[in-house]
């Protein structure tokens, strides 16, 4: 069996650590990055099943992050899901729909739920 | 002219004060996400397995965690809802389905405590609300009612009183002296009563349940008296269109406030 690769860009030292652990009890490998504009060069170089995007980062936001992806022809189907602390929807109206991420999950997360959000994109749809 | 100035000052501060709330839930969000993901991952045995005294340790830090991640919601709701109010998503439903779900969600919680909860209507109307919001207000008055009770029954109704809805709560709990009423939906306000602060809870959801009625143009209010239980209710308009959308802005919470000062 193939292993499924996921890329966690979150500028959170202790919650890229922390999910990248909770993610390998689920038997996935996980490449990490604090940067968004790093992110879309991993992606560019590498082929990723899912990118969990955080949206509150210095350099440059989730949002922004996720709108360059959806402009490369090369990386627009990407899925992505947004962790974040804020609700995608209060960066204002339509972002969800505009930009088509698969989910987004707020921080604090419950890891059974996370668990289970994730293995039910991962597992459909191959 | 001088009333005006602080009534100016005022606003400000509240402005800033919401804004400064805001930020600060955020942040404080940050650090809560590794602590609980690592506690639930010990918890779990993602990490070895634990035995009873330290699963005992990781239980209670997990649900401090989760009390603390439940106060910071709270506190973000309760300053958006100040600084800006909330944005309805208004659709048309049957009210009874609405309410229902809620009581029946809530069952569980009252049989643990061997509380009857139940649900009496008497029509069926279509009534323009936001759904979840109104799901949270019903569900956080039946919550307060069980949290407070310890035998006997909780009962919700509602009804139509000429263009609008009245629904209510009452419980068979201890009642609340006449002192205390008037402080029920300010915010915080629990967390200066040392005699509420044992039932936990941050002391917010009755002032967010404040907000969410008041933005539907409806009115919330308690009747009780000691010995006697309480019963909590709060009107809907049952259609949104009459209202104007510079009312569905107003700050809801603070407005009244301030309004004595000008």
């Amino acid at each position: 069996m193939v292993v499924k690769k996921i890329l966690l860009v979150d500028d959170e030292l202790d919650i890229r650590e922390s999910v990248k652990m909770l993610l390998e009890t689920m038997n996935y490998e996980v490449e990490i990055t604090d940067d968004g504009n790093n992110a879309i060069t991993m992606l560019k170089n590498g082929t990723f099943d899912l990118v969990l995007l955080d949206i509150l980062m210095p350099k440059i936001s989730g949002i922004k992050t996720l709108e360059k992806i959806r402009a490369d022809s090369k990386i627009k189907n990407q899925k992505v899901v947004f962790l974040t602390v804020v609700s995608p929807t209060k960066n204002g109206e339509g972002i969800i729909e505009k930009l088509g991420p698969l989910d987004y999950i707020e921080k604090p997360i419950d890891n059974n739920s996370f668990k289970e959000k994730i293995e039910k994109i991962l597992g459909s749809g191959e | 002219m001088k009333l005006q100035k602080s009534y100016l000052e005022l606003q400000e501060l509240e402005k800033l004060k919401s804004k400064f709330l805001t930020i600060t839930s955020h942040e404080l969000k940050t650090p809560l996400t590794p602590s609980k993901i690592q506690t639930q991952m010990l918890l779990n045995g993602d990490l070895g397995e634990l035995n009873e005294k330290q699963k005992k340790s990781f239980e209670i830090i997990l649900r401090n965690i989760n009390r603390l991640d439940e106060l910071i919601g709270d506190i973000l709701e309760i300053s958006q809802l100040e600084a800006e109010g909330f944005k309805l998503k208004i659709e048309k439903v049957q009210l009874k389905n609405v309410i229902g779900l809620v009581v029946k969600n809530m069952l569980p919680v009252a049989e643990d405590k061997k509380l009857v909860l139940s649900y009496e209507f008497s029509q069926t109307p279509l009534i323009e609300i936001d759904k979840k919001r109104i799901m949270e207000v019903v569900t956080n008055l039946i919550d307060n009612a069980i949290k407070f009770t310890t035998r006997g029954k909780i009962v919700v109704r509602t009804q139509i009183k000429g263009k609008e809805i009245l629904a209510s709560v009452s419980d068979t709990g201890p009642g609340i002296a006449p002192e205390h009423l008037g402080k029920l939906f300010i915010p915080f306000s629990q967390l200066e009563e040392t005699f509420t602060r044992e039932h936990g809870g941050s002391g917010l959801g009755l002032a967010i349940c404040k907000g969410i009625v008041e933005q539907h143009g409806g009115k919330i209010w308690i009747e009780s008296a000691l010995g006697k239980g309480a019963t909590f209710y709060f009107t809907l308009p049952m259609s949104q269109k009459s209202k104007k959308l510079k009312d569905v802005k107003k700050k809801v919470v603070i407005s009244k406030e301030i309004k004595k000062l000008k």
